[in-house]
């Protein structure tokens, strides 16, 4: 009896010293140098050319798709498939593309003018997010194999930015309706749609995608064989398999956490502002902010840097205006009218009639990509609080809150969120009458819906600036959000990685990087 | 014997046709628009009304449910709002992660509930008994995500020995499978651990007082055999029990071990559909869960009257 016992000890000892044997080894995984992996926060549904909804698609559609222009590391338009920039006729309607000729699809066949035509086809007539483009785009026609020219409804910059992530080129012919069960109508065989820097070769929904480099690539061989894109829901797991070596590059990681990292010997980390805007709608059309006093009131009493720099650590750059204090179209004289004032916030709230404060309701979202939304609420609670205002918070997740906005039910909605451009986004979207979201704010002023359109008839800046100084007094004025400040976009990656930096649109680029 | 189980079967059946009602009915009552979820606050109502077409919401309750229930029959559950893919497929896709974590885990959870629940009953009121008993404890008090972030911390990040996360098939390499699949394993099968191991002890204390024990104890059977032959076979029944839901629950996902070990399972997915508000694959995954609960019961009776003859009768 004690003899069998022993035996079954022993082998049971054997049997662990085994297995630890077969395991221990395999946890050191030594990196391969042509393969880079990148970890991302949110989900990865697809890789379609037009269901761009979030950073992590944008991000491999970057990888697999061009597009007549494409938004440059710092928000500006740069060629794409297109040889240069487009040339605009002087009411701004008209816009001639001439194509590079040395771009072939992943199947090999040669990009034409007859691509870009059905794509554009395709998209205005099948694609989920079309709206904007739609209504600004007339019609895309050819002129001749490399020439395309688009013609608008009304004058606005805006669409080449939209155009820029969302409305990729696609071989002539792609089902893009129907893209299979797993998206492979779009990108094996010979029915690959892309022309860009990678191709597809393995995808799993919300679990990793991997991308092969395309030796025939316009802009010449990625210097990267193989990208990994490795879906990882939580910050801390990401932060421990970038620590491990299991990924290069991480998508997000917790404020607190990244200036320890970004320090740390083997990592390095960057951040710079983004197009992305941490504010609060405030819904105009009835109480209690129908009334622009109160509006002002909320603005007054925030303390931004305390939210910025204590639950962002920093990675949000305070400002009380939808610019930020770095970009050209910022006016301080203005931000101060709007920044954190209680005197003035008790001022407004005189002039409102309810000097001792008032009641509303925020809802806040949760999860968020920015899991401090929460923690800055609690902060914005107590400064409303300093000046007798009650700021009640709701908690629910995005699609619970865009219910109660579309339904008019909100009063206020404090939230960060991604935007990809000032024309296209942060400002024409989110407060002209027709952008998408400035329909359930409720904020009409025809004086700002003219300045804006003439703002961004043009691409230049300076040709811009004297519009946009209108539309940053007029939504001084009239204050249908509270501005605390602009989202940086930020990455955490190990040393040896290169050609990767942080861009204005906060989606990662990975085209050009590489280890080493 | 038969009889009983047919008769067992019909009223699952029962159950599983209850349950479907309740499911659509509460997905549906869930806040929030799917075609909302899918072009977030970039539609207009124009792309929204366009979109639930797209889905089929704009028809009827009656009929969604009647074409969603006949589908489900022929084992056709839809087609995911999200992923563009079918359900079925991705379960497919995601259910062997979920069953392999589940496996592991609850066989890790009896390596430690068995020894410990026999040990700390035969010796009641000793210090190993109240050693077992502070273990538990803290097994079942701590938050499986803590433990698991700890486990990373330690055998992934400091130690270096194990990988953090993800998943490897088995049949991709027995080796580097079993690494990846250890530390949730262990996260999770130690909680189970604690409340199948607590149950046991109970179910042993109970075996133990009985007045058979007492007589085999008097005709000199030693009392090694008596705990781990005798007493153990009797306190085995409502321990089933425990370890059945219990492998219920693993197979239904466990949301935040598969968010923190970022292991693709059916529980994450489940996570995920939900935020979405995917209609038809929050539908598959309960329902597939509320089928595994049916099954795990109905084998669960069979094993009873297989232990316990009585049932029978």
């Amino acid at each position: 009896m004690s003899k069998s016992n022993l035996g079954r000890r022993e082998f049971l000892g054997a049997a662990a010293g085994a297995a630890a044997a077969g395991v221990l080894p395999g946890a050191a995984t030594a990196q391969n140098r042509n393969t880079v992996t990148a970890s991302l926060l949110g989900n990865l549904p697809n890789i379609h050319p037009w269901h761009v909804g979030n950073v992590e698609t944008a991000a491999a559609n970057l990888l697999v798709y061009s597009n007549l222009l494409k938004v440059g590391p710092d928000g500006t338009m740069v060629p794409d498939v297109a040889a240069s920039l487009p040339t605009i006729s002087a009411d701004g309607l008209n816009y001639t593309f001439e194509l590079r000729r040395d771009v072939r699809f992943h199947n090999g066949d040669r990009l034409t003018s007859e691509d870009v035509v059905y794509s554009y086809d395709q998209y205005l007539s099948t694609a989920r997010r079309r709206g904007n483009l739609r209504r600004f785009i007339k019609n895309v026609t050819k002129d001749g194999d490399y020439v395309v020219k688009v013609e608008l409804v009304e004058p606005w910059v805006g669409w080449m930015q939209l155009m820029g992530y969302e409305a990729a080129i696609v071989r002539r012919g792609s089902d893009v309706v129907n893209e299979g069960p797993t998206g492979e109508n779009l990108y094996r065989g010979s029915r690959m749609a892309g022309s860009g820097p990678y191709i597809p070769t393995n995808f799993q929904a919300d679990v990793s995608a991997e991308f092969e480099a395309n030796p025939d690539y316009f802009g010449g061989k990625p210097a990267t064989q193989t990208i990994k894109l490795l879906r990882i829901p939580d910050a801390a797991t990401q932060l421990a398999n970038l620590r491990t070596g299991t990924v290069d590059i991480i998508s997000n990681c917790p404020p607190k956490d990244f200036a320890a990292m970004a320090r740390t010997p083997g990592f390095a980390g960057a951040s710079r502002p983004s197009a992305g805007i941490f504010y609060m709608p405030m819904n105009t059309a009835k109480a209690p902010f129908d009334n622009v006093h109160l509006r002002r009131a909320v603005s007054c009493a925030i303390d931004r840097d305390y939210i910025c720099d204590e639950i962002y650590s920093g990675l949000v750059t305070p400002s009380a205006l939808p610019a930020a204090p770095t970009e050209f179209w910022y006016d301080a004289t203005l931000a101060k009218q709007l920044a954190y004032d209680p005197d003035r916030a008790r001022f407004h709230l005189r002039e409102a009639g309810m000097p001792r404060g008032f009641a509303f309701e925020a809802i806040v979202p949760a999860p968020s990509a920015y899991v401090e939304a929460r923690e800055a609420a609690i902060v914005m609670q107590a400064n409303l609080a300093d000046v007798g205002i009650r700021m009640n918070i709701r908690q629910t997740d995005f699609v619970s809150m865009y219910r109660s906005a579309q339904n008019g039910d909100w009063q206020a909605f404090p939230h960060p969120s991604m935007q990809s451009s000032i024309e296209g986004y942060l400002i024409w979207n989110n407060y002209h009458k027709d952008g998408n979201q400035a329909r359930w704010m409720g904020y009409r002023n025809a004086d700002f819906e003219a300045a804006t359109m003439d703002s961004f008839r043009y691409l230049e800046n300076a040709r811009k600036m004297p519009g946009l100084q209108r539309v940053s007094k007029i939504l001084v004025e009239d204050c249908p959000a509270l501005w605390i400040g602009r989202l940086n976009a930020y990455h955490l990656w190990r040393a040896d990685i290169s050609g990767f930096a942080p861009r204005y649109s906060h989606f990662m680029d990975l085209t050009q990087v590489k280890r080493g | 014997m038969i009889g009983f189980l047919a008769g067992r079967a019909a009223s699952l059946a029962l159950v599983l046709f209850g349950a479907s009602i309740l499911i659509f009915l509460v997905v549906r009552a869930l806040p929030g628009d799917p075609a909302v979820a899918l072009m977030t606050q970039n539609a207009t109502p124009e792309m929204i009304a366009e979109m639930r077409r797209t889905l089929g919401l704009e028809r009827g309750l009656p009929t969604q449910f009647a074409l969603w229930l006949g589908g489900a029959l022929g084992g056709d559950l839809g087609r995911s709002f999200m992923f563009s893919m079918d359900v079925s497929a991705l379960i497919g896709e995601r259910f062997p992660v979920t069953l392999h974590l589940a496996l592991t885990s609850l066989a890790i959870a009896l390596a430690i509930a068995i020894p410990t629940g026999v040990l700390a009953a035969a010796n009641k009121g000793k210090a190993l008994d109240h050693l077992c008993r502070v273990v538990a404890m803290v097994g079942i008090s701590m938050p499986v995500f803590w433990q698991g972030l700890l486990m990373i911390l330690l055998f992934a990040v400091t130690l270096g020995w194990l990988p953090p996360g993800g998943y490897v098939s088995p049949a991709s390499g027995l080796g580097d499978s079993f690494a990846h699949i250890l530390l949730p394993s262990v996260a999770l099968g130690t909680a189970y651990a604690a409340t199948v191991m607590r149950m046991l002890r109970a179910s042993m204390l109970d075996v133990l007082g009985r007045e058979h024990i007492a007589v085999a104890r008097a005709h000199g059977i030693p009392e090694r055999t008596l705990v781990w032959r005798d007493a153990l076979h009797n306190a085995a029944i409502p321990t089933l029990t425990a370890v059945g839901f219990s492998f219920g629950y693993l197979l239904a996902g466990a949301v935040l071990t598969e968010v923190i070990f970022n292991l693709p399972g059916m529980g994450r997915l489940l996570y995920e559909s939900i935020l979405a508000r995917d209609y038809p694959l929050v539908q598959g995954l309960v329902l597939l869960n509320v089928a595994v609960f049916v099954a795990i019961n109905f084998a669960m009776d069979a094993l009873y009257v297989a232990l316990d003859p009585r049932i029978r009768r």
